[in-house]
């Protein structure tokens, strides 16, 4: 033995590279059914060393549903396990239930036939150990068996009923002391455990191996005789249950007939088992539905006579449920209830009638509320047809056929809903034959478009509102109509006319609906008079425009063509839909916009290219133009500065403004007298406004004359006057006024010139020459310099 | 006669012009190379270019000495400005260039030796005219403000007194305003104003290192003097000023030959001395110096001045100056030549009648000839005057006319009195010589009205402040009774007190601004309120003229102005007929 155990210890020692051992026990693992065999190692038992790890090999079971039972005296000491797969503990490794895990010494492991080899592994060794084990192969349904058979029995024996309480049931049952939700529950509480116990049987027949039937196994005997017994007790549990719930369903529903109904079909299915039960129950649970149904009738009664509408009639319980059960009582429907189904059913029948025909009658309105426009002439006849196929859908009711019900509020009600709906077909039958004779009537006028005829038809027949909604239009169609020719009178620019026209339309109150249309039609004769307005501005102001277009170069008698009809409106307005006020506004309107043209862009469409022609050759009729800028000047009313500054350019009485210093300004000098004279007048005048510092500014004035005016100033005085703010300005204490010659540039210079700050300071010079022509003069100021010598 | 007789006649005739001949040759040897001026011993003539002085000749040398980046000249036909420390280069877009000459040294880059009498000139270390020396002269000017006639002709051309570069070519430019065409003359003009070395005390009373061909040398016995430097340019050599008590003896000296140059001889009149055309010729020019009574407003009521000016007949006071009408008439010649045009003399207003205002009729003369109300006037108006000053001769015989009782109908007594007295107030008018002035624009106000009331010294308190916009003031504080003539005082609460203050304003703006409106309006304003306020007599002004020894070529001497008189000087030659 000794010898054993080191030659083990020496094969661990030369393999410790494996990390788990096999014990490889002598004799070998058997695997046939049987009882437990000792696991030994040559009649010795195995030596477990600590920090070791082992495994033995199990071969398969014989057969599959099959348990390895192992008894070992280590289960609790060491961490042990069986699995069907071990590769010494490298990867995953799924352990078999143990199906006693709570036992201390006994381990069962279910085991088949899908691996060749079972191992029991020890991973877990803290202390050498001597290792005790048997094994047992054994069937499932035989370990089972052998274990349970007493305990079965013992389940069986507590949950059997005793069947007197059963069997005594009968007419002379008392069931006043008889509890049946406690037996009821009883009852439940050792079905349901013996229900259990019969499952746990049947699962453990799909175990038994195929030819047991046949065997003589004393075991499976024991089990055939336990399961039968046990099926029995469940049949009649289940019958007793089935008469307890019947009885119960009855005790349950009294005083109430619907509920009591609401189960018929559980009464139905137990008169339909009867067999199943003893006569005596059966009895009795039929003479208490007989006696229950009877409460039918008054129920019906009641419910029939609180009908006060025209509702279908909904009786309950149903009568039909009523009728099964009495059969499945063997017995027939009473006839008062036949009578009581018959007249819910007419009444119910007849609603649906009167329901049909009103449906009917309501389309014809629905259809004639689908405003069908301009209806054709048997748009009419056809209504009336559908009202006659309404009229055939009443119904016809006859309480007096059930006296029990003739006088109920169901049945008056069913009678007086028929004949209202009878009258309202009559009496619109009435209206359609009136209006299919007015729609032909107006088919006749369309055409023509003859639409104050049609309204006088419609206003006449104003009472039928269904009529007049097919001509929803017809105002408008005839405003349309009025309009058309109004507005042909605009095209045609007939003023007048279309004014006169309009005053009519607006007064006009010849319409189906006049409150409706009213709106719209002023809002016509607004447009239209709008149009009136826009015509006449639009002519007048094209004919204004070509006419200042055309003459926007002129420079002749320029006076005169601010008198020409062009400068007129094409037409006077006098109407207006508003006011009188507004009349006021449109005429000025275009009147401003003559006079706009006339005093605005006329001139400035002229003024700005004839001042360029004059600055671009101001020796070419250069007076003729200044002149005629100055005639559009007497007409223009305007603000734009460019226009106001050519005016004043050309306008010697302006004052040419001065704002800079040193920097010479050219203005041109055209004669002050009308024609021209052996000797003309000429005058300029300069307003010198630059800003200064000085408190008294004082400037020099530069005035570069044209030289053929000053070509004899050396000798004679070029101009015959100069004045300051309308003071004579000559050479005087300390003014001085240079002549222009030619040795310096023909600059006339007035020099020291005191202004006036932040006033106007007016330079006029006058001279006099023989020819008519614009001259061009510059004229510049700056600020004289205080010499010291 | 006998033949003898006769030769004898002859031979002493001969002897005598031989004599004489000697006499005038021996005469004229100590003034050879040499201009000489005299002047008042005691009142040297203080040279600033830029400040106006009492005394005219201090004046006169501003031209002797500097130079400014152009210098008036005169000519024949009127005044040019020639190149001085500057070059005209270009004018575009308002912004002037001048080019800066190069090689012009101040006169500190020479050495003076004297020896005695002698004087030797050597180059010592060169000190050049540079930019800086015209940044110095800028501030300086700008400095001084209206106080300065430079600041108001400067500042109408230039916003800001200053200028860019030089450049590698030595070139500036200045911003000129844009409100006028600058032609070159005007550029010149307004840039003629006279530039100080930067090494020079910007403060000090008098100024002599300047950069013109005459430089100072050591005065010989309170003989100012003035030599040409080595290679300076100029015909003469020598310029000198010589001393002495009063101008009663100028005439005598003239002749005596002492000076060669009398620029302003006793009243201005022609002189007996003239008619010796061989030896003496004379120059006009335009009145340069007036006489004027100003009263003393705290002793004198405005209705008693009123009487007083009345009572000061200016032009029978000019009469008997210039003893019209009398033998003993002093002749008189203005600059256009016409003779005794006395008339033309008589100031009715503050403005001189040969004044700028006057003759172009800015203002208009004022005259009042009612007759005074003497009973109005104190039993005695006390005017003095104060002789030691220049002008004795002429303070002398105004005096006695004053105090004539078919002048003043003897309510005048006229005093001469010594120059404290007249610090004092103690006078109830002040009899006064006002020399130097300038009848162009640049008529000086402050002469007259901010003066300290000093003759010695002269000394005007001009003090600005500024207003809420930055703009300046005169300061109530410049007129105080104890610092000027007529006692004026702006801080008084007497009656006269609006006036007052808007005479000094209207004198601050008159002298402020670089605008000829202005300063035409102020103008008028000063003349209409100062005649309102009756603040002075104002009698008339001296004919100005100038005597010149024939050593001199009359051709070579061309006056122009006043101030510019000497601006030619180094243009005078010696006559060839010496």
């Amino acid at each position: 033995m000794r010898i054993r155990v080191y030659s083990i210890l020496i094969v661990a020692l030369f393999s410790g590279c494996a990390s788990f051992k096999e014990l490889q026990p002598i004799p070998p693992v058997r695997s046939t059914e049987g009882g437990f065999i000792e696991l030994q190692n040559d009649e010795e038992n195995f030596l477990l060393m600590a920090q070791e790890k082992y495994f033995v090999k199990f071969p398969r079971s014989s057969d599959n549903h099959f348990y390895l039972v192992l008894e070992t005296n280590l289960k609790k000491r060491v961490h042990n396990y069986l699995t069907a797969t071990f590769n010494d503990g490298e990867g995953p490794i799924e352990p078999i239930p143990d199906e006693t895990a709570g036992h201390d010494s006994m381990s069962v492991f279910p085991i088949d036939t899908s691996s060749a080899f079972f191992y029991w592994v020890i991973d877990t060794v803290s202390a050498n150990v001597a290792l005790t084990l048997r094994y047992r192969y054994v069937p499932q349904w035989r370990y089972t068996v052998e274990n349970r058979y007493d305990e079965y029995r013992g389940i069986l024996a507590e949950n059997t009923l005793d069947k007197r309480t059963y069997e005594s049931i009968g007419p002379q049952f008392d069931f006043a002391a008889f509890n049946i939700p406690s037996e009821k529950t009883m009852l439940q509480e050792r079905n349901s455990r013996l229900s259990q116990m019969n499952d746990e049987l049947v699962r453990l027949e799909s175990v038994f191996p195929a030819n047991i039937a046949s065997s003589r196994d004393t075991l499976y005997q024991l089990y055939v005789g336990l399961n039968k017994e046990t099926r029995d007790e469940l049949q009649f549990q289940s019958d007793y249950r089935n008469v307890l719930t019947v009885l119960q369903y009855e005790a349950d529903t009294r005083g109430n007939l619907e509920a009591f109904m609401g189960n018929v079909s559980e009464f139905v299915k137990f008169f339909e088992q009867r067999n199943r039960f003893r006569k005596p129950v059966v009895d009795h649970v039929q003479s208490l539905c007989l006696r229950r149904l009877g409460e039918a009738l008054p129920s019906y009664d009641a419910q029939i006579r609180k009908v006060n509408d025209l509702s279908a009639m909904n009786l309950k319980p149903s009568i039909n449920d009523v009728e099964r059960l009495y059969i499945a009582c063997d017995e027939k429907l009473p006839q008062q209830l036949d009578d009581v189904r018959q007249y819910a059913l007419e009444f119910n029948n007849s609603i649906q009638s009167l329901r049909d025909a009103r449906d009917a009658f309501e389309g014809v309105n629905s259809a004639l509320q689908q405003t069908v426009l301009w209806p054709a002439d048997g748009f009419y006849p056809d209504l009336l047809a559908k009202l006659d196929g309404a009229k055939k859908m009443a119904p016809e009711f006859s309480p007096a056929r059930y006296p029990r019900y003739r006088t109920t509020a169901a049945s008056t009600l069913l009678a007086l809903e028929i004949q209202k709906v009878a009258k309202s077909v009559d009496d619109r039958q009435k209206d359609f034959r009136r209006a299919s004779e007015s729609v032909g009537k107006i088919n006749t006028l369309r055409p023509p478009k003859e639409y104050r005829g049609i309204i006088r038809i419609l206003r006449e027949n104003r009472d039928l509102g269904f009529l007049l909604a097919h001509y929803p239009d017809i105002d408008e169609l005839l405003l349309k109509l009025l309009a058309g020719r109004i507005q042909e009178r605009v095209v045609a620019q007939q003023w007048r006319i279309a004014e006169e026209e309009l005053a009519e339309l607006m007064n006009d109150r010849e319409y189906l609906n006049l409150s409706a249309i009213s709106s719209a039609k002023l809002e016509k004769v607004k447009a239209l008079e709008g149009q009136v307005f826009d015509q006449v501005k639009r002519r007048t102001s094209e004919r204004v425009d070509a006419f200042v277009k055309q003459h926007e170069m002129t420079i002749e008698n320029v006076a005169s063509l601010y008198s020409d009809s062009a400068f007129l409106p094409v037409y006077t307005l006098t109407f207006s839909s508003e006011s009188a006020a507004r009349l006021a506004q449109n005429r000025k309107t275009i009147e401003d916009y003559v006079n706009q043209a006339k005093t605005i862009r006329f001139p400035e469409n002229s003024i700005k290219p004839i001042f360029r022609e004059l600055t671009r050759a101001p020796q070419e009729r250069g007076v003729e133009k200044a002149r005629a800028i100055l005639d559009h000047d007497k007409f223009y009313k305007g603000q734009d500065k460019t226009v106001r500054t050519i005016i004043d350019e050309c306008n010697p009485l302006i004052a040419k403004t001065l704002n800079k210093p040193k920097e010479y300004r050219r203005l041109f000098v055209v004669p002050v007298n009308e024609g021209a004279r052996s000797s003309n007048d000429y005058m300029f005048r300069v307003n010198v406004k630059i800003p200064s510092e000085a408190k008294f500014p004082v400037f020099d004035i530069n005035v570069k004359v044209p030289q053929e005016i000053a070509s004899k100033a050396g000798t004679e005085q070029w101009f015959t006057e100069m004045t300051l703010n309308k003071k004579a300005v000559k050479t005087e204490g300390h003014m001085r006024v240079v002549a222009p010659t030619a040795d310096n540039d023909f600059v006339a210079q007035i020099t020291p010139v005191q202004m006036e700050k932040n006033r106007e300071n007016i330079i006029e010079i006058r001279f006099k020459y023989p020819s008519f022509k614009l001259f061009e003069v510059s004229v510049m100021a700056q600020v004289p310099l205080i010499r010291k010598n | 006669m006998t033949m003898n007789k006769k030769y004898l006649i002859i031979g002493g005739v001969a002897l005598l012009l031989l004599a004489l001949g000697l006499w005038y040759y021996v005469s004229l040897e100590g003034l050879e190379e040499t201009v000489a001026f005299p002047y008042i011993a005691h009142q040297r003539p203080a040279v600033d270019p830029h400040l106006p002085s009492s005394v005219s000749m201090a004046d006169k040398l501003d031209d002797v000495l500097f130079d400014g980046l152009f210098n008036l000249t005169a000519t024949p036909s009127g005044v040019v400005f020639e190149d001085g420390l500057g070059e005209f280069v270009a004018i575009e877009n308002n912004i002037v260039t001048v080019r800066l000459k190069t090689g012009r040294f101040w006169h500190d880059s020479y050495q003076t030796f004297v020896d005695g009498k002698d004087v030797r000139i050597e180059k010592g270390s060169a000190h050049e005219f540079t930019a800086n020396d015209l940044v110095f002269t800028l501030k300086r000017i700008q400095n001084l403000g209206s106080l300065s006639p430079d600041y108001i002709l400067v500042a109408q051309a230039l916003p800001v007194l200053d200028f860019e570069g030089p450049n590698e070519r030595n070139e500036i430019k200045f911003k000129f305003r844009p409100d006028r065409i600058w032609v070159e003359s005007d550029i010149k003009e307004v840039l003629s104003f006279k530039i100080l070395p930067d090494n020079v005390d910007v403060n000090a009373l008098s100024f002599s290192v300047g950069t013109t061909t005459y430089m100072t040398i050591p005065e010989n016995d309170n003989t100012l003097r003035y030599r040409r430097i080595p290679d300076g340019d100029a015909s003469i050599g020598n310029v000198k000023l010589v001393p002495f008590i009063d101008n009663s003896t100028f005439t005598t000296e003239l002749r005596n030959n002492n000076i060669n140059v009398l620029l302003e001889p006793p009243f201005g009149s022609l002189s007996p001395l003239l008619q010796e055309k061989q030896k003496f010729f004379a120059k006009s020019n335009v009145s340069s110096t007036f006489f004027a009574v100003l009263f003393n407003t705290e002793r004198l009521s405005r209705e008693q001045r009123v009487e007083l000016r009345r009572l000061l007949n200016n032009k029978r006071i000019l009469d008997r100056f210039f003893k019209v009408g009398t033998g003993q008439q002093r002749h008189i010649v203005d600059f256009k030549g016409n003779m005794d045009s006395y008339d033309e003399y008589l100031n009715d207003i503050i403005f001189p009648t040969s004044s700028y205002y006057v003759q172009e009729k800015v203002v208009e003369r004022l005259s009042d000839s009612v007759e005074a109300n003497v009973a109005l006037l104190p039993d005695t108006v006390r005017i003095k005057a104060c002789l030691n000053f220049g002008f004795r001769e002429e303070y002398a015989e105004l005096l006695d006319i004053l105090n004539d009782p078919t002048v003043t109908r003897g309510r005048v007594r006229a005093t001469a009195v010594q120059n404290e007295d007249i610090k004092k107030g103690d006078y109830d008018a002040v009899l006064l010589a006002v020399s130097g002035y300038r009848s162009n624009f640049l008529f000086d106000l402050y002469n007259l009205f901010l003066r300290e009331p000093d003759l010695e010294t002269y000394k005007v308190n001009v003090f600005t402040t500024s207003n809420v916009k930055g703009e300046a003031l005169v300061s109530m504080t410049s007129l105080q009774a104890d610092r000027n003539f007529f006692r004026l005082d702006a801080s008084s609460k007497t009656r006269e007190a609006d006036d007052v203050r808007g005479l000094l304003e209207d004198v601050y703006g008159f002298m402020s601004t670089r605008f000829v409106g202005d300063k035409q309006a102020y103008a008028r304003r000063v003349a209409e309120r100062e005649h309102n306020m009756a603040l002075g007599g104002w009698l008339f002004s001296l004919p100005s003229l100038a005597y010149f020894s024939s050593q001199f070529d009359s051709t070579s001497i061309d006056l122009y102005g006043v101030a510019s008189q000497l601006s030619t000087l180094k243009k005078w030659k010696e006559s060839l007929t010496k």
